[in-house]
């Protein structure tokens, strides 16, 4: 009974938004799905959460998320690649799934041809954390150190061709260091490792190594975007530590299945950059050093050509794949 | 902080009527899903998620965790009287809980297990309380070469634990460590026996495989002999108590198994059942009369419960003092705090002490409320018993379904489970026993992984995890229990061949 009371009101609701922020036509007309293609209580996961309830007040139309994990976000993006393309199946993607394409060779879709990019959402940065006791403050000591150390080096990912092994690859490339990658089953595990000191860093999410860091569980050293985060100010950017250029963000975006219609996607892509102004959405981000990134549909895809194209060259130059 | 402060603000918490009826409501549904062969903690903890984003987050948490351990609880019970296991984490339950049923003892059984059950999981709160920062410390100091000396120690103490031919137990754990290749390669990527099925990336569905090997065989077993119906069990509160001589021999192992899984709970990526496996190879290696074990020991089902319980307890140690999950279901229920904006991790403590001590008091709470709970339901529960298979086991078939399905929503791991069903049915058929390939399938991945991790952090020198002190011990250890176990048989060997020379001499 209640749930019927509140999706009469949810109705009402929409119904008032629709008279006035949709005169070409009325989408959607009924519940619309949001596949994660990760586990309930990952990122992508609160990310789509935050992004399906404020949508669905902007809708009057209930978001349901839909989580089908498995094979490194794939089985859900092959999910997504079989629905209609009439914008009532759509999904979250992250930066991973530009690496994906990057690196396994046996996808059972075309990353690129398969999809429709909507809309861009946000990004975060990732952050360097090395283990307590490492003889290094900055992100110039911390290259120096692994430079000049005797001792076998180590840093954490979380498996081949995951953004953390890709952000590790690069600071190795732009650092001229040659640190040894470990692979973990996930971040957590990765960032225990550091903690007691079984190897030098990990490249992880801000997320996760933030609560550490501010503990004292984890040295900050740099965080890897071109511009420093809100959240923790005080950790430098690797680009300005003399890695030019250096940047990997993690980032969502809502994708759909190939051959959309273009109204549709402009007209959902427009409600999305609605959610992504509004405080709440911002607020949300922020509290975990995110910011929203709003972008036609257009710019999303040419953003995402962009990083298909980037991280096919770092893979090849890095040697990043499944051997 | 002050032991005595933290025990008032966390029982003021917790003791709110509000938190106390959602603790409630968690562990009764949390007993029912685990009950239901299949449903497990985590499938049970999923489905639960979404409903709890609507309540604060203390009361949230408190109830969601009542649902994990309420199943883990709950899922004895049709271990003992169906020999199914109601989570993976009770299979071995079954190895000497249904012999007992078998023997009209079930309600001995369900209350032994009950009590177990609670004490467990009360020391693994008591830990909680005064041990999470020491536990913690602990915890980290094990890195790869630890884990995999642990591991490796498990593997070799749990191996041996079979009934008569130790060599076709033997054969079970290479199967089950062969079944743990499956899936991608964590160092390299490379996807290994996946026979061309996408969903084998990720390795097979371990409750899958449980609920196939333990559940789906048993149905089959039952079907194709025909059972008569047991016999109707008493279940008066006399039948239910134990023997002064079962009480005697359960003290120990129900505190062994607390110790047990109070270890391996605290340790990130382990989990329950580890513990509960570890928890019955110990017993039996320690008793004068191993050979009772299998036809309705009790130390055979205290030990693994308590284990069990005491593992669900310390497994939130890591995930709320360091914000890092140990296991699947911690995962989800850490996913659960973050989406009410809540990070778990070292400032929880401190920051949020009604939510940290509140939730830890919780934990006792409901299992007091469990206990209060199960024992006057045991009747109930018998009477489960009664049911006609051509009604339960469809039933359980299509709660198995569901359990599976749910926690990958996918539908490939529900023909997984009627193909392990179909493979349990051979291998018991050829009197192989299960158990040791869900030891060999959850140790053997962990061996292989943290000893590759262990091998490239020390460059492939295999003399920096040998002479490290913790995972030196270990490995020290490990070898001292192979050469035990060689000697005993070939001594028991000895024996029987001069047996037979005497007999030939006559």
């Amino acid at each position: 009974m209640n749930g019927r009371m509140t999706s009469a009101l949810a109705v009402t609701a929409g119904l008032a938004l629709a008279g006035t922020a949709h005169a070409q036509e009325d989408f959607p007309q009924q519940p619309v799905t949001i596949v994660v293609p990760f586990s309930p209580g990952g990122s992508n996961d609160i990310v789509a959460r935050q992004l399906g309830q404020q949508l669905q007040e902007l809708w009057g139309e209930p978001v349901v998320i839909e989580n089908r994990p498995g094979g490194g976000a794939t089985i859900g993006s092959a999910y997504l690649a079989e629905q209609d393309p009439d914008g009532y199946t759509l999904m979250i993607a992250s930066v991973t799934f530009t690496m994906n394409a990057a690196v396994q060779s046996e996808l059972p879709y075309d990353s690129r041809e398969d999809f429709t990019p909507i809309a861009l959402i946000g990004q975060v940065p990732l952050v360097i954390g090395a283990r307590p006791d490492i003889p290094a403050e900055t992100p110039q000591e911390l290259i120096t150190y692994l430079q000049e150390s005797d001792e076998p080096l180590s840093y954490g990912a979380t498996g081949v061709g995951s953004i953390q092994h890709f952000a590790g690859e690069l600071f190795n490339q732009a650092a001229g260091t040659e640190v040894q990658v470990i692979q973990y089953p996930g971040g957590a595990p990765a960032m225990t490792d550091v903690m007691g000191g079984h190897i030098e860093y990990s490249i992880g999410s801000m997320t996760q190594m933030k609560p550490q860091i501010d503990e004292g569980n984890i040295k900050g050293i740099a965080v890897t975007s071109l511009e420093r985060s809100d959240a923790m100010p005080d950790l430098p950017t690797l680009a300005e530590s003399g890695l030019e250029d250096f940047e990997v963000i993690q980032w969502w975006a809502i994708l759909g299945p190939d051959g959309m219609d273009q109204a549709l996607v402009d007209e959902i892509n427009e409600d999305i950059n609605q959610v992504l102004s509004s405080d709440a959405f911002t607020e949300f981000l922020a509290a975990d050093g995110g910011t929203p990134r709003p972008m036609s549909a257009q710019e999303t895809a040419d953003f995402m050509t962009r990083n298909f194209d980037r991280w096919a060259q770092v893979a090849e130059e890095a040697g990043i794949r499944e051997e | 902080m002050d032991v005595w402060a933290n025990i008032v603000i966390g029982f003021d918490t917790a003791l709110s009527p509000t938190n106390l009826i959602y603790c409630l409501l968690g562990v009764s549904l949390g007993t029912f899903f685990g009950m239901l062969p299949g449903i497990g903690s985590l499938a049970a903890v999923s489905m639960l998620l979404p409903i709890t984003f609507y309540l604060e987050p203390t009361t949230a948490l408190v109830m969601l965790a009542g649902v994990y351990y309420g199943a883990e609880y709950g899922g004895s019970t049709s271990s003992i009287l169906l020999n199914l296991p109601g989570t993976p984490s009770n299979a071995v339950t079954c190895l000497d809980g249904y012999p007992m049923s078998q023997q009209g003892r079930a309600g001995v059984a369900l209350f032994s297990t009950t009590i177990a059950s609670f004490i467990g999981g009360t020391l693994g709160v008591i830990a909680l309380y005064l041990l999470a920062p020491l536990i913690v410390r602990w915890a980290l100091a094990f890195g790869p070469a630890e884990y995999f000396a642990i591991m490796l120690f498990g593997l070799v103490a749990a191996a041996t634990v079979t009934q008569d031919a130790p060599a076709k137990g033997l054969a079970m754990v290479v199967l089950g460590m062969l079944l743990g290749t499956v899936g991608a390669d964590i160092t390299s990527g490379v996807p290994r026996f996946h026979f061309g099925f996408f969903e084998l990336r990720d390795g097979i569905n371990f409750i899958a495989l449980a609920m196939g090997l333990f559940g789906v065989s048993e149905i089959i077993l039952s079907i194709a002999q025909s059972v008569d119906k047991p016999f109707i069990q008493k279940v008066t509160l006399r039948s239910m108590v134990p023997t002064r001589d079962e009480v005697r021999r359960s003290v120990m192992p129900v505190f062994r198994g607390a110790g047990i899984g109070g270890f391996f709970g605290a340790l990130p990526g382990t989990g329950p059942s580890i513990a509960t496996f570890i928890g019955y190879a110990i017993e039996k290696r320690l008793s004068s009369t191993p050979e009772r074990f299998g036809k309705g020991a009790i130390e055979g089902i205290v030990s693994p419960e308590s284990a069990n319980n005491a593992a669900v307890q310390a497994a939130f140690i890591p995930t709320m003092t360091l914000g890092i999950p140990g296991s699947a279901t911690m995962a989800v229920m850490m996913g659960a705090l973050l989406i009410h904006g809540i990070q778990p991790g070292p400032q929880l403590m401190n920051q949020n002490p009604d939510i940290f001590w509140g939730l830890a008091a919780s934990f006792w709470i409901g299992n007091l409320l469990l206990l209060i709970l199960n024992i006057p339901l045991i009747g109930l529960w018998v009477r489960m018993l009664k049911i006609p298979y051509g009604v339960l086991y469809p039933a359980v078939i299509c709660f198995i379904c569901i359990g599976v399905y749910t926690v990958r929503t996918s539908t490939f791991d529900v023909f997984l489970v009627l193909f392990f069903g179909l493979m349990g049915y051979v291998l018991r058929l050829l009197r192989f026993e299960l158990a040791p390939i869900l030891i060999g399938f959850i140790l053997g991945p962990m061996v292989e992984e943290n000893f590759k991790r262990a091998m490239l952090i020390y460059r492939g020198d295999f003399g920096e995890i040998m002479g490290r002190p913790i995972s030196g011990t270990l490995l020290a250890m490990t070898a001292a229990l192979l050469v035990w176990t060689f000697w005993s048989v070939m001594r028991a060997r000895r024996r029987e061949i001069r047996r037979e020379a005497r007999w030939a001499d006559d």
